[in-house]
């Protein structure tokens, strides 16, 4: 059953030393869907996503990614995965052509798909690919690091901040790309942000995060209630923490 | 209310310290005093040594007026490099009383003349102390010697007020000291994972500043004797460029292996491949490095059998402490 999901959380508790930042979050994607992430700073939304990639280890629960355990069959859940670091962790001195090669050398490609060019054209960035990566911009690192997530079409997609320093008309380019991405090849997309202008626009699924627990899910129905009535989403957002 | 009695800036770097916790600074005082304590067991026991100090007694007041100079430098580049970032700093908008100020200032801004005085002190009582319990050496050469190079660190603070402030400028991205490889313009993008191995040379370079090579190699050439052949000059620079190198790609080996670790968590690699990719190239180099400094003794008239326990020391050395890093950054990683 759980191969039908392209990210199933199953009662994850997670924390640095003696600190719980995230107790009994389960959570589903299914594919082809865009599920946004939101809460305040420091709620647990980037230590969750850092569960979801692997990069911190879980005290309790499963993550399975595409119907493989992550911590059972870590490469086969991990070919299956794109994640857009934070573009101050990309490393600063390969250039952009060299990060591409090595994620795409370590999914065991023979070659970089051809719509990832094509999307990398539309973002300008084949200017960019002899740079190193310490003399690029915010957004042009970001770019990178949204490419590089994408690289080897991966079932599930994690992004984190991903639209923080793109200039509008890139960001565009990327929702639209994700979309497609989304709709044709049934990839999921996980993204941890803070713009509600995305779950209005965008999203399938929203949650909210608050003090390391999942305070409350919008369906697909109630984001679509919300789109219909022209009503915006920030309203429902105070709501639910308490905001008046 | 509680009163600012220290100052903000020195206020917040002591609870930076105390965040740290007490094990690192133990940790770095321990280092300094054994490194002190062989540096005075060699005062008493190696006679090589012993020459050094009784020829820097004999020229010490060119000593003495050496060191006011590179203090005065030193203190004042400190004092340019600490006011700069004062000004972008979290705190440069609190209110401190104006004599709070001053006198803050002056401590973090004379800070090298004073760690220059501490180190100069630590190691006279420590050559002191194996005088005494040697009941041999000189004691009176030992204080003799302090006293002017003490002397001299505080002439020099003083005197880094009257000489004009460098300019600090920004250091570029560190890629800029990057050999750069042939041009890839228009070239396929290739799945591959050589530029790993690249990665810790390249921040080696990267580290490698021509403008503080060329300060480090300043003394180095100085300490040389005059009459020196210019042919001997240049095997002593031969010298500290390898050994240079592998004092930079060490810390950048250690470092790349932790960054290349985490950046690479979410792909599926293995972790034993990522090691091999970032050891392979820096141990490489390592023996490289340490090949050349055996060849590079050899033509300074030390026997072939020295040149060769020297290389392999300095290899096995370098080894060691690149896989006890990198093993450490594992650790923490997995």
């Amino acid at each position: 059953m759980s191969g039908s999901f392209a990210l199933e959380i199953r009662s994850l508790s997670a924390g640095y030393g003696e600190r719980v930042v995230l107790e009994d979050i389960s959570l589903t994607l299914a594919p082809g869907e865009w599920y946004v992430l939101l809460g305040p700073n420091g709620s647990g939304k980037s230590t969750l996503l850092d569960c979801v990639v692997g990069r911190l280890r879980v005290a309790r629960g499963d993550i399975n990614i595409a119907g493989h355990s992550l911590r059972a069959a870590p490469f086969e859940s991990r070919r299956r995965l794109g994640y857009g670091c934070a573009p101050e962790t990309l490393p600063a001195l390969l250039t952009a052509r060299q990060c591409l090669e090595v994620h795409a050398a370590a999914k065991q490609l023979t070659a970089i798909e051809d719509d990832l060019l094509v999307l990398a054209d539309e973002l300008k960035f084949m200017a960019y690919l002899e740079a190193f990566v310490d003399t690029l911009s915010l957004g042009t690192r970001q770019k990178l690091s949204i490419l590089l997530a994408l690289v080897g079409n991966p079932s599930l997609i994690v992004l984190d901040e991903a639209f923080n320093g793109l200039d509008p008309a890139s960001a565009l380019v990327v929702k639209r790309h994700l979309r497609s991405r989304l709709q044709h090849r049934g990839a999921a997309l996980l993204l941890a942000t803070h713009a509600l202008d995305i779950v209005e626009h965008h999203a399938d699924r929203a949650a909210v995060l608050i003090d390391g627990r999942l305070k409350r899910e919008w369906q697909k129905d109630e984001i679509g209630a919300l789109r219909r009535d022209g009503q915006n989403f920030e309203s429902s957002l105070a709501q639910t923490i308490g905001l008046r | 209310m509680t009163v600012l009695t220290s100052g903000p800036r020195l206020l917040a770097a002591r609870l930076i310290r105390r965040n740290r916790g007490a094990q690192a600074r133990r940790g770095w005082i321990l280092s300094g005093c054994f490194g002190a304590m062989i540096v005075a067991l060699g005062l008493r026991f190696q006679p090589e040594w012993s020459t050094t100090f009784n020829a820097l007694k004999r020229h010490l007041p060119m000593a003495a007026l050496a060191l006011v100079v590179v203090t005065a430098v030193v203190v004042a580049r400190h004092r340019a490099a600490v006011r700069a970032d004062f000004a972008k700093s979290w705190l440069a908008a609190l209110p401190v009383p104006p004599g709070i100020a001053r006198r803050e200032s002056l401590r973090i801004e004379l800070w090298p003349a004073a760690a220059g005085i501490a180190a100069a002190t630590v190691l006279m009582s420590l050559t002191l102390v194996v005088f005494a319990a040697s009941r041999d050496g000189d004691v009176t050469g030992a204080l003799l010697v302090w006293g002017w190079l003490t002397g001299a660190c505080i002439l020099g603070a003083v005197a880094s007020y009257a000489i004009p402030q460098p300019k600090i400028v920004d250091l570029p991205p560190g890629s800029r000291y990057v050999p750069k490889g042939v041009p890839m313009r228009g070239r396929v993008l290739r799945p591959s994972l050589s530029a790993l191995s690249r990665w810790p040379v390249r921040r080696m370079f990267a580290q490698a500043n021509p403008k503080l090579v060329a300060r480090a190699l300043m003394p180095v050439l100085l300490m040389m004797g005059l009459g020196s052949m210019a042919d001997t000059a240049m095997v002593v620079i031969g010298i500290f460029v390898s050994v240079g190198s592998l004092t930079l790609l060490i810390p950048s080996v250690i470092a790349v292996t932790g960054e290349a670790l985490r950046w690479a968590a979410p792909l599926p690699l293995p972790p034993v491949t990522l090691l091999r990719l970032c050891l392979g190239r820096g141990l490489a180099w390592v023996f490289g490095a340490s090949a050349m400094t055996g060849f590079l003794l050899t033509v300074m008239d030390f026997t072939v059998a020295a040149a060769i326990r020297a290389a392999v020391t300095l290899a096995m050395l370098c080894t060691a402490v690149i896989l006890l890093g990198v093993w450490r950054r594992y650790v923490a990683r997995t």
